[in-house]
């Protein structure tokens, strides 16, 4: 205990040296401001700054990667609250009540909010990623393909029951997401399956291209064809658009949805894979479960608004644990760090805390400042972020467009993403139109390709025994969370109307 | 018989799924004994869709398509659309050929002219101010290699990169 | 629509204009220009934070200073390496793209699954080699490779190997000892980090991979190896068997390289393989490949690389044959 605490002590004293700080504060802005541009990804910023570490030592150049990490993450949340565009898969949830909320003029609570959930979720996970990682590396060892399968179903499960008009609707996009998923180069036989002869299916779809196509290019050419009043303009006036912390008498009152963002975020955001992505949706859904008023939500509550940002930055200390314990990436951004810690000659892994505790415990110790100063970074962004609302639709759209082409083509120097990236955004303006819902298609072509590799493998490992599923503890514990999840709804319904029946 | 024209579309995707799913069956592969193949999760993905668009059919049969959204009804500028389209597929196309910059500068100029940018100067100006910006940022700082464009274009890019001092 | 029509001809304009009139941009043309004059793009076929990602990384960065121009990476996973291969094939010959490749990609042409042939390439330099082994958990029951095989004959495939993917030099390996009648299990997972977990977890008795990329779980004692696929002991690892020495002739050494487009210069593909060489003797670059356990005489230039690998293809397209691999 004292040896962590004067190992604490050394790393925020060196956390504090004017280049590491200033690390701090430029990987935050970078992340920020990457996050927030539509189009443009806190994983684009991550690679592309990769480069820039070469010359650093160890310690700044993770202090830069890991703060541009925390910054994206809520960055991602900026955009999606102030034009329905979100910055990555898992700020999804965030958006469905962020928007609404600047819809109805509240757009300073909103940011605000947004900002106060992502740093005490990220905060609190990184406090627990000092403290506790060693033990929640041996927990993460335990789980096979078998339990990843699992809470890849729960993802999937929680998109389709979340606030759908239609679940029919909800359940063909889905499918068709995971069908997209299969497109392109299996992975474990590395054949090529539905690329029919066209070159760029033959590299598969990456979901980035989907997310900005269907979310960005579809909302723009939605607004450009005058369907709808644009994002700026049936949204409230810029002139209130500053983001307002809120006071801790409504942090107070949001207790609960911050605990349960938090314990989401943490445990499943550990997760390889996509359990980030997981986590905020399944955030989300299960506020939407225990709230007394689940039919308001969509329409700006701010429950599921703090639930599901407090676990997506709750993820960002859960997803190094296995990067810093077990030197295993679980993420494209933790896979990015590893790269950089691979430069610098030093192995993420069971020997990192005992050859390397100073640059890991500056790395803690940055991690829980960087979410700190986030507060002040993220009031900062928010605020000339919102400014942009002022900025003529016509220019603001075309450019929208352009940083969806370098977004798409950054993914891997290539135009087939970017030609992916713009019919996407075509297909995204009809799912407007005709009212089929974007985020199970997303979910669909992220977890689908996940849930394969994961069926399979389990089926390899086990004999093709389908028991298997249910006869580890984890896994049938979260495959019945699954079915109760999408079970649910119905229950409520039969319990109530027995109720009123004895009344 | 309105209400069997939201039918269609799950109609057609249901006709696609199931072409697909023959697809799946003439996919090459050494199967590994024992194992299931690289078809196995597509197919079943495919009955998935296949099923969900029949509960989709149904539910539009039972008329309870009713609660569409009025977002659908609204009106929609046709050209307006077929230009933003264009736009948005021709940008990919020609930066190839052309190279990002110049294909850059046209989308904008084109782009915010048909968003309803009407007055030239501003117009060109946020053009070329934005596309330079862009590069410097993304060319120059990050490394980015943006397309370079075709042939004599190429070395278009390039003497231009080395211009504006990005080379 | 008007806007269309004059968009249209501006862009008639400037194509009449560059058509006509290339000596317009100086310096640019090929003939006349100093190589390298502009930054070489490094095409890397894996994933940030792999093996392959930080040999480009490590050598690009001592090689930058000896080229005098920047050396961008850019990571284009896909398809064992060969989506990236395709980007080095749509580009210039003009020596200012490279790519890695590794013996991963080099599998997939006798599989029948690459599109990109040993003639397409320009084989720049090989900078590293690396012996493959199994590894066991440290507290497996399964002491030696003798007790693991007999194991594995007792009950066949019971004993799981974490592989890369179906018909990969992992999986041909293990297709080798069930044709001496020893059964394993290749169960796939494409990520290294879920490969590693899965020995370490237990949920796989067995991992194949090259001692450098799994170097911390041995040196904190989490994996053990059992047989090095060699035809002689590793000097690291004395007490570890070579597969040769036990009567089985395998081995798909691990090899890492840089390559370039077929029709490249030559004199640019020395300049290229000069630098590579430079940077491979800085003593950062010596300290990884100790660390990584990496052959000793783990480079090679043009010269005698291409030959070699066309000997690695022969070797390959043999197992693949006699496996019944080919797709």
């Amino acid at each position: 205990m004292w040896e962590t605490l004067a190992n604490l002590a050394a790393g925020l004293a060196a956390s504090l040296e004017p280049l590491n700080f200033l690390m701090i504060l430029a990987g935050l802005a970078i992340g920020i401001v990457a996050g927030a541009l539509p189009g443009i990804t806190m994983l684009n910023s991550i690679v592309l700054v990769l480069p820039f570490t070469y010359l650093m030592g160890i310690v700044p150049s993770l202090l830069l990667m890991t703060s541009i990490y925390i910054g994206g993450v809520f960055g991602g949340s900026i955009t999606g609250i102030l034009f329905n565009i979100p910055g990555d898969p898992m700020n999804v949830p965030t958006t469905w009540e962020g928007y609404q909320l600047n819809k109805k003029g509240q757009v300073r609570l909103a940011l605000g909010m947004a900002i106060m959930a992502s740093a005490i979720g990220g905060f609190l996970s990184a406090l627990i990623l000092t403290f506790a990682s060693p033990p929640f590396a041996k927990v993460a060892l335990t789980f096979s393909t078998v339990e990843y399968f699992a809470v890849v179903v729960l993802g999937l499960a929680s998109v389709v029951v979340i606030g759908q008009v239609s679940v029919a609707g909800a359940l063909m996009s889905l499918f068709a997401g995971m069908f997209l998923g299969t497109v392109g180069t299996e992975a474990q036989y590395g054949i090529t399956r539905f690329a029919f002869g066209i070159k760029f299916l033959e590299t598969g779809i990456d979901f980035v291209t989907v997310l900005i196509g269907l979310f960005a290019i579809g909302e723009v050419l939605d607004q450009l064809s005058g369907s709808k009043a644009g994002a700026g303009g049936d949204a409230a006036a810029p002139s209130t658009s500053r983001a307002r912390l809120p006071s801790p008498r409504q942090l107070w009152a949001l207790r609960g949805s911050l605990v349960r963002g938090l314990g989401t975020g943490v445990v499943i955001g550990a997760i390889p894979g996509a359990g980030a992505t997981v986590a905020s949706f399944v955030s989300y859904g299960l506020e939407k479960q225990v709230s007394k008023e689940p039919e308001r939500f969509g329409t700006g509550v701010l429950e599921g608004l703090t639930a599901s940002e407090t676990s997506v930055n709750a993820s960002t200390g859960g997803a190094m644990i296995p990067l810093l314990t077990l030197g295993i990436p679980g993420s494209g951004a933790t896979a990015v760090m590893m790269g950089a810690f691979l430069l610098h000659g030093v192995q993420p892994g069971p020997l990192l805390f005992a050859q390397s505790p100073h640059e890991v415990y500056t790395i803690f110790v940055g991690m829980l400042l960087a979410n700190l100063v986030m507060i002040v970074m993220g009031l900062l962004a928010a605020r000339s972020f919102a400014q942009l609302m002022k900025v003529p639709e016509p220019i603001l759209a075309a450019f929208i467009i352009t940083f969806c082409f370098i977004g798409a083509y950054a993914l891997r120097n290539d135009m087939a993403d970017v030609w992916l990236t713009m019919l996407f955004g075509i297909l995204g303006f009809f799912m407007r139109r005709y009212n089929l819902p974007i985020p199970p298609l997303i979910l669909g072509v992220i977890l689908g390709p996940l849930a394969e590799q994961y069926f399979l493998t389990s089926m390899v490992s086990h004999g093709n025994d389908l028991t298997v599923f249910l006869t580890r503890p984890v896994s049938a514990a979260v495959l019945l969370t699954s079915a109760g999840l999408l079970l649910w709804p119905a229950l409520k319904g039969w319990l109530a109307r027995r109720e009123a029946v004895r009344v | 018989m309105r209400s069997l024209r939201g039918a269609i579309g799950p109609a057609l995707i249901f006709l696609a799924g199931a072409g697909l799913f023959a697809a799946a069956g003439r996919l090459p592969v050494v199967p590994v004994p024992g194992q299931l193949g690289p078809d196995f999760w597509p197919r079943l993905i495919l009955i998935g869709l296949m099923a969900s668009c029949v509960l989709k059919i149904l539910e539009v049969a039972r008329g309870r398509e009713g609660r569409r959204e009025p977002t659908a009804l609204l009106p929609l500028s046709r050209p307006k659309l077929a230009g933003g389209m264009a736009l948005v597929l021709g940008y990919p196309a020609l930066a190839p050929l052309l190279g990002f910059p110049l294909t850059t500068f046209f989308f904008l100029l084109a782009f915010m002219r048909l968003a309803g940018m009407r007055r030239p100067l501003p117009l060109l100006a946020t053009t070329l101010l934005g596309t330079v910006a862009l590069l410097y940022v993304f060319v120059k700082v990050v490394y980015l290699p943006l397309p370079k464009g075709a042939g004599v274009m190429e070395d278009f890019t390039i003497f231009l990169y080395r211009l504006l001092r990005i080379f | 629509m008007s806007t269309k029509v004059r968009i249209l001809g501006l862009l008639a304009f400037v194509g009449v204009i560059s058509a006509s009139a290339p000596p317009l941009f100086p310096g640019a043309a090929l003939a006349q220009e100093k190589y390298p004059s502009r930054p070489v793009d490094f095409i890397v076929t894996w994933g940030t934070g792999g093996g392959a990602d930080a040999m480009a990384r490590t050598i690009g960065q001592h090689a930058q200073p000896i080229l005098g121009v920047a050396i961008p990476v850019s990571n284009v996973p896909g398809a064992s390496g060969n989506t990236g291969l395709g980007q080095l094939m749509a580009a210039k010959a003009d020596g200012y793209t490279i790519a890695t490749y590794i013996m991963d990609t080099l599998a997939t042409i006798p599989m029948g699954l690459s599109k990109v042939t040993v003639d397409d390439l320009e084989w720049v330099t090989r900078t590293q080699v690396a012996d493959s082994f199994f590894f066991v958990k440290s507290d497996s029951p399964y002491k030696t490779i003798q007790e693991l095989l007999q194991a594995a004959k007792a009950n066949p495939g019971k004993i799981r190997v974490a592989a890369t993917g179906y018909g990969t030099v992992d999986d041909v390996t293990v297709r080798f000892f069930e044709k001496k009648g020893i059964k394993l299990t290749t169960v796939p997972y494409p990520k290294p980090g879920e490969r590693y977990a899965s020995t370490l977890g237990g949920h796989s008795e067995v991992l194949y991979e090259q001692a450098g990329d799994v170097l911390q779980y041995l040196k904190a004692g989490q994996l053990r190896p059992v047989i090095i696929f060699a035809d002689k002991r590793h000097p690291a690892f004395p007490d570890v068997p070579a597969s040769v020495e036990l009567g089985y002739d395998i081995q798909l050494p691990q090899f890492r390289s840089i390559v370039a487009k077929k029709g490249v210069p030559a004199d640019r593909v020395k300049i290229l393989a000069d630098a590579i060489r430079k940077g491979m003797e800085t003593p950062a670059y010596k300290k990884f490949a100790g660390e990584w356990y990496f052959r000793p005489d783990s480079h090679m230039g043009p010269e005698q690389f291409g030959p070699w690998v066309r000997e690695q293809v022969g070797i390959l397209d043999r197992y693949v044959k006699e496996f019944g691999l080919k797709r």
